[in-house]
């Protein structure tokens, strides 16, 4: 059974239209690569998924139920099994680090301080951080602002992760790292992700299935190998960075 | 004109979200506590140190006028009453509210357009519950606060002027101007407040929470607030003064 199911969706800001008629299917499990260049609608269409932004056309479906336009509260049960990584982190920079991580558990659990506390230090050890609770966001750099979100959106062992662009902007090492991390949590926590990403270093070590996105427009959905066969020209430019890589 | 009554419209929006979150989540006292810190008693400074020299120039203002008619001994009823009825409500409303008001937006802009707003969104927590509320509440209980103690600064400032400058004894300056001064004087001067703090942080919030682009939105969002806070304390000044009037304050 699939997670999300999306129909001919359809979003517009003012006179330009991001998205046109958008067909998609995630399955529970996967690793799903939404693939695109800059400004094709990627990140909107990822937003869309938990209701961060409402779809104007076409049908959102989760798990059967349709989700396209909610009440805001009612997106709550669906939000507190999937997390979401922002592309620049989007920690709160009134919170050190220990209280960013500990801030879904404190808002959805009972748990104590001593209890979180644990919780929160085995969270960044899974992303190769310790001893940095105390530290405020202004204090870390880009990478380590990444992978304490990467913390924090694993944090209450969702059963789903959405990723905005989670390499963009890092070096090529951090790059890695980051990749390495998201694979790593897959095999481990069995989590389904959907990565928004222009990165093909992250498509070729992340993605399960990719769907590639141009001008607003879904022209391919299928694995790595089909995409090779696929024969279109701008998805094959990317390709061929990947072979480059 | 159709951009007042969008403004109005967000406003009364948001104020209905955050009274549905107020009755449906329990208070937050530590987050309420932090932002009195921050709203309330960081603003002591700027509410204070002008209200000392406001006292002093109503009291030297008055005494001229004053003077003409032989009625120096009035000085004290005069500034006692401006004090409190209006000079200390409006000003410290119009002073506080610029600094907290647009320190409000532009925090709550910066995390709009740093998705930290989204963030809590997305972990599936209300940005007004966890945002607005402490901070409308906190300031709409610190301004009155804040009033009562800038009033007495002012009237203080008053009695040290009318003290050194017109030889008026400090006792008989005291004992006129709180005689000068009937419960309605406070009511009416100290409940106005309760409305200003209001008005300024909800309208704060609202410019913050609805932040378009980066550093230019934020400041924009700055600007106006401090701007549309002003207007809004002046005109529900006229209104306010007039209601408690009505109700015999």
């Amino acid at each position: 059974m699939s997670f999300w199911e999306l129909r001919g969706v359809t979003k517009s800001f003012g006179s330009k239209q991001v998205l046109h008629g958008i067909d998609l299917e995630v399955k529970r499990g996967e690793t799903l690569v939404i693939l695109g260049g800059s400004g094709t609608g990627k990140s909107v269409l990822l937003r869309m998924l938990i209701g961060l932004i409402q779809a104007d056309g076409g049908q959102i479906l989760f798990e059967g139920k349709d989700i396209t336009a909610l009440h805001e509260r009612d997106y709550y049960p669906l939000r507190k099994r999937a997390s979401y990584l922002f592309q620049g982190g989007a920690l709160f920079d009134s919170m050190n680090v220990y209280q960013n991580l500990a801030y879904p558990l404190r808002e959805h659990t009972r748990l104590t301080h001593d209890e979180i506390l644990p919780i929160v230090r085995k969270s960044l050890a899974r992303v190769e951080l310790e001893k940095i609770e105390h530290l405020y966001p202004s204090d870390l750099s880009g990478g380590m602002m990444k992978r304490v979100a990467l913390a924090r959106a694993i944090i209450n062992e969702p059963e789903i992760v959405l990723y905005d662009e989670p390499t963009t902007g890092l070096d090529p090492l951090t790059t890695q790292t980051i990749n390495r991390l998201i694979r790593k949590l897959q095999d481990e926590l069995n989590i389904t992700s959907v990565v928004v990403t222009h990165d093909m270093s992250t498509t070729k070590h992340v993605a399960d299935r990719l769907a590639f996105l141009e001008a607003g427009r879904l022209v391919f959905t299928g694995t790595l190998d089909q995409a090779r066969n696929a024969n279109h020209p701008m998805l094959g430019a990317y390709l061929q960075e990947a072979v480059f890589e | 004109m159709a951009m007042i009554f969008r403004v109005l419209g967000q406003l009364v929006l948001l104020t209905l979200e955050m009274t549905r979150c107020f009755f449906s989540h329990r208070p937050e006292m530590g987050a309420w506590i932090v932002q009195a810190y921050h709203l309330g008693v960081r603003s002591l400074t700027i509410a204070t140190i002008p209200a000392v020299f406001t006292g002093m120039v109503l009291a030297l203002q008055s005494s001229f006028a004053l003077s003409s008619f032989g009625s120096e001994l009035y000085v004290s009823d005069l500034v006692s009453v401006s004090i409190v009825r209006e000079l200390g409500p409006v000003l410290t409303s119009l002073l506080v509210g610029g600094r907290v008001g647009s320190g409000i937006a532009a925090e709550l802009g910066t995390m709009k357009v740093t998705q930290q707003l989204d963030a809590m969104r997305a972990m599936a927590t209300n940005p007004v519950q966890k945002l607005v509320i402490p901070r409308v509440l906190s300031f709409t209980i610190c301004l009155p606060a804040l009033t009562i103690i800038s009033s007495l600064m002012g009237i203080l400032g008053g009695l040290a002027l009318s003290a050194i400058e017109l030889n008026l004894d400090g006792h008989y300056f005291l004992s006129h101007a709180i005689q000068a001064l009937s419960v309605g004087d406070i009511i009416s001067g100290v409940g106005k407040t309760f409305f200003f703090g209001f008005f300024i942080a909800i309208i704060a919030c609202n410019n913050g929470m609805r932040v378009e682009g980066g550093a230019d939105g934020v400041g924009h969002a700055t600007t106006e607030t401090a701007v549309t806070a002003a207007i809004m304390i002046l005109i529900s000044d006229f209104f306010l003064t007039k209601m408690f009037s009505v109700f015999g304050a």
